[in-house]
């Protein structure tokens, strides 16, 4: 994937708030890109993780939170183990990301996300359910029939359930999910620490639960 | 023998998803070990990666309700998915701060459990004297760790992050010999294998390539994720016919117990030769 020229932006939001969440200091880099160097995802990436903090330093808030890295990010953590300055890299990547999904940025890697929302509408059943996953996910993508040799394959050997389990504590889920949403929404409509509700350099306005 | 006790957190994976043989091996092993697991009744999904890059306190107060769970049953946890154990250990990690404590409880609706331990089924067998009946005589074997096991180093508590050695010494103390090889710790593309299938081929092709390259008989994993990746796109990568098998049915074999009470013919890339080579099958 060809990567993303970098251009300094007027100071921005993205970068306090993504200090805030994760922790880290963005400043601390020094560009010495062992982050990229030993990244798995790096050449799926339009910002590789040196670049990230780079653009988080020039004030890229647009381009990262509409980016793909952050989206083919493993979350592996190899750059934050090997990062000299001790920054942990990933949780910077996951600190974007958070912010990108609290204000429903469209991803460019569609069927990533996708599979995540297919993945957290089956958490809803207390315990996941890989058939209806894999299916659902198919019938999203409109491509259902894409994973079928290995479903074919899985069949065979017994190993795929086909009905979807049964979780005593269902109800229970459904119950702390729909708490956290609550607390999310509260605390994006109340604290400024809050990154959720800020709005984007886009002009787009967040979204309140 | 000796019979330590765990609340035993399964996980969907291993329950009644793609790593039956997992769950199957790992209660089978532990008990020939005097490894008492006691299923957590009433466990739910610990919300994986999926819940983690959503929300932060969704993604602690569902490992949170199994915690407290186990708490009431008064026993340590013991996980073998490397997936779940990650999610509850840092969810553990991050209840030991007040605040975050605070929050999830309100999440649960509950006071959220503190200082309840989480231990991987690994940490657990390390240590134990294991008496092998049939030995796995030279049987050369790339231990591969991936990414949730051992980072970070502080919540996982696995030690090196690049050559971490728990598997290795575990499987050496049965007779096999463990390679030192350079992708232990390589991330073989986690759940990216439904949207993103080139980007698994393209991770898992390296790892197996150099197993294989080192002089590897097979592969053994802790994850059912893992398993699931080098597994099951070796014809797609190109025949490279590496069995890939969980480090329990390796045990498993040494301690005697049949590849079939194992399940060593779910793989989707056969064991029956590298079996039939040792005199297993």
């Amino acid at each position: 994937m060809s990567t993303q020229t970098l251009v300094p932006q007027p100071r921005s939001p993205l970068l306090a708030q993504v200090e805030a969440l994760s922790g880290q200091k963005v400043y601390r880099c020094v560009q010495c890109a062992k982050c990229t160097a030993g990244c798995p995802s790096a050449p799926d990436m339009d910002f590789p993780p040196r670049r990230v903090l780079r653009a988080l330093q020039l004030g890229m808030d647009k381009e990262l939170l509409a980016c793909s890295a952050i989206w083919t990010c493993l979350y592996c953590r190899t750059c934050s183990v090997r990062c000299p300055m001790e920054i942990d890299v990933d949780k910077v990547l996951e600190a974007v990301r958070l912010i990108a999904v609290a204000q429903k940025q469209p991803s460019p890697q569609r069927r990533v996300q996708q599979f995540h929302q297919v993945f957290l509408r089956y958490l809803r059943g207390g315990r996941q359910f890989d058939l209806g996953l894999g299916a659902s996910f198919g019938i999203a993508t409109r491509r259902p029939w894409a994973n079928m040799d290995l479903f074919l394959a899985l069949v065979n050997k017994g190993r795929m359930a086909f009905l979807p389990p049964k979780a005593s504590g269902a109800a229970e889920v459904r119950a702390i999910i729909q708490r956290v949403k609550e607390a999310e929404a509260a605390s994006a409509r109340s604290g400024p620490s809050a990154p959720a509700n800020k709005p984007t350099t886009s002009g787009q306005a967040a979204h309140g639960h | 023998m000796a019979t330590k006790s765990f609340a035993y957190y399964p996980g969907c994976s291993l329950h009644h998803g793609l790593a039956r043989e997992y769950d199957v091996s790992a209660r089978r092993v532990s008990e020939a070990l005097g490894v008492e697991l006691k299923e957590i009744e009433g466990w739910t999904c610990c919300g994986a990666t999926s819940v983690h890059l959503s929300s932060r306190l969704l993604a602690a107060s569902l490992p949170a309700r199994n915690l407290d769970l186990a708490r009431k049953m008064g026993l340590p946890v013991a996980i073998a998915c490397a997936q779940c154990f990650s999610r509850h250990r840092f969810a553990a990690h991050e209840l030991e701060d007040a605040s975050m404590r605070g929050k999830v409880s309100q999440a649960l609706g509950a006071p959220a459990p503190a200082g309840v331990e989480v231990k991987h089924l690994l940490q657990i067998l390390d240590g134990i004297q294991i008496y092998a009946k049939k030995p796995l005589d030279g049987l050369k074997v790339a231990s591969y760790y991936g990414c949730l096991l051992v980072r970070p180093a502080e919540v996982t508590g696995f030690g090196d992050e690049e050559n971490p050695q728990i598997m290795d010494r575990i499987l050496a103390s049965v007779g096999a010999q463990p390679l030192d090889w350079g992708l232990k710790t390589a991330c073989c593309g986690a759940g990216m294998g439904l949207p993103r299938k080139d980007m698994i081929i393209r991770l898992t092709g390296r790892i197996l390539k150099q197993a294989k390259a080192e002089g590897a008989d097979c592969v053994a994993v802790a994850c059912p994720m893992c398993h699931y990746n080098l597994d099951s796109y070796q014809k797609a990568i190109g025949d490279l016919d590496l069995p890939v098998l969980y480090f329990t049915q390796l045990l498993g074999l040494a301690l005697g117990i049949s590849p079939f009470e194992l399940r060593l013919e779910k793989h989707l890339t056969d064991t029956g030769p590298l079996l039939r080579s040792r005199g297993l099958a």
